[in-house]
């Protein structure tokens, strides 16, 4: 296999630090992000702790505590000798209705700057679910 | 009869491993001034634990009248090298951005060590450790109480002749010992290639839709971003290899003595007890391999990297 292939090969995640969450939350959302989307399947591998650590630029303990909690919600699951991997079954996601009406929100007050009628925004959210 | 038939055996082997070292061409990618600067650094550790094993080399080399030092340089040699590629990928500083961004991929070791040379290294440190065991075991002590200096066969009961030097315990204890620390160093060494950070482009000094190099064209964030992307796994590469090639450095020669020695010795030896006209025979055939993964050696380790900045290339090391 190439060094640039493989599962996880164009999946990235990134890190602000001086966003006011914390780096191993941003990393717990963005790997439950890219599972729940299908860019990680079960069985895909992780990297390291230590690997993502680097690369990232964080404590290694950063790394490990969002691992950690991803096990523990059986996101993740570590073997050793096969390191960290997509979980075969990794639980589905619930709505948080307060998030979808955030995010619903943002997105037609992003749609009337553009100055799109109800109607339109209708039509493409619609659009979008099919 | 065996001595010029080994030496010439030897030569031949080690033309054709640097004819094979040199198989491997340059692949261009590429490269940002500040990247290549990084990139430098690695290689100039490098290059530095080769021109500091050299050194050490021809000291160890002037110890021991007895060939031990001559015996234990290659090795000293390799142990530099290793030393040189661990201190460069602990140079690799880390991103220091407010963003910074990593791959999910897992990187693994043997994704970038070159396969059949790995291969042949294994296989030449378990021929070496193969050949100083037998040598210990069938070693015995000369006339100053040397261990396993020479080799003492009996026609007769009353008879017995001593031929040396043989690879025993005299020489292979130290030997083996420096050639666990090699493979220690380099397990050390393969980690820190694989671990270290990925050398990536400050995304926030890149203006967006511009070039956030002086040197690589009009490239965007994404265009910098690959080619940073290529140049890491580039060094990856050169380094990894560096350190196989370290290892071969570190078993092939000692390996090459003493299998000649050894083979010297035995063709000379009278009444050999059963089984020994066929290592002797072995060793003659253990000789010239060891001299070709010498020669593959030799050349891996005198390629540079390839970095030019401007137009620059990674070398495919």
């Amino acid at each position: 296999m190439s060094p640039v292939d493989g599962p996880g090969a164009g999946a990235d995640i990134a890190v602000d630090v001086f966003d006011p969450t914390p780096p191993y939350e941003q990393i717990r959302r963005q790997i439950v992000a890219l599972v729940s989307s299908g860019a990680l399947v079960p069985g895909d591998r992780l990297p390291t702790v230590r690997q993502l650590a680097n690369d990232l630029g964080l404590a290694t303990g950063t790394v490990a505590r969002a691992y950690r909690e991803l096990e523990a919600a059986g996101w993740l699951h570590t073997r050793r000798g096969a390191g960290t991997r997509v979980g075969s079954t990794p639980p589905r996601p619930t709505a948080d209705p307060a998030a979808l009406r955030q995010l619903a929100d943002e997105f037609v007050r992003r749609a009337r700057f553009l100055g799109a009628d109800d109607t339109t925004i209708l039509n493409r959210v619609t659009d979008a679910l099919s | 009869m065996a001595g010029p038939l080994v030496v010439v055996l030897i030569g031949v082997g080690m033309l054709v491993g640097v004819l094979a070292g040199g198989l491997g061409r340059v692949e261009p990618a590429p490269v940002s001034a500040a990247l290549a600067d990084e990139a430098r650094r690695v290689g100039r550790w490098s290059w530095g634990g080769l021109a500091m094993g050299v050194v050490a080399a021809a000291a160890v080399g002037q110890w021991d009248r007895l060939g031990r030092g001559l015996l234990l340089a290659a090795p000293v040699l390799g142990l530099a090298v290793l030393a040189g590629t661990i201190g460069g990928e602990l140079a690799v500083t880390g991103p220091t951005a407010g963003t910074r961004r990593a791959g999910l991929r897992a990187r693994r070791v043997g994704d970038y060590v070159p396969r059949r040379a790995a291969v042949m290294v294994a296989g030449a440190a378990a021929a070496l450790v193969a050949v100083a065991v037998g040598a210990i075991l069938a070693g015995s002590d000369d006339d100053l109480g040397r261990a396993g200096r020479v080799l003492t066969t009996s026609c007769s009961p009353d008879t017995s002749s001593s031929r040396g030097p043989w690879p025993g315990w005299f020489y292979s204890g130290p030997l083996l010992a420096v050639v666990g620390m090699g493979l220690v160093l380099a397990v050390v060494a393969l980690r820190a290639v694989v671990s270290r950070p990925r050398m990536t482009i400050d995304q926030a000094s890149v203006p967006v839709g511009g070039d956030s190099t002086s040197t690589c064209g009009r490239a965007g964030p994404m265009d910098a971003d690959a080619s940073a992307m290529a140049l890491d796994e580039a060094l990856r590469r050169w380094s990894a290899k560096r350190v196989v090639a370290a290892c071969a450095m570190v078993v092939a020669l000692p390996l090459l003595g003493m299998a000649s020695v050894g083979a010297v010795v035995l063709a000379g030896a009278e009444c050999l007890p059963a089984g020994g006209r066929a290592a002797g025979a072995a060793l003659v055939l253990v000789a010239p391999l060891a001299a070709v993964l010498l020669g593959w050696s030799v050349h891996a380790l005198l390629i540079p990297a390839g970095l030019r900045a401007g137009s620059g290339g990674v070398g495919r090391a």
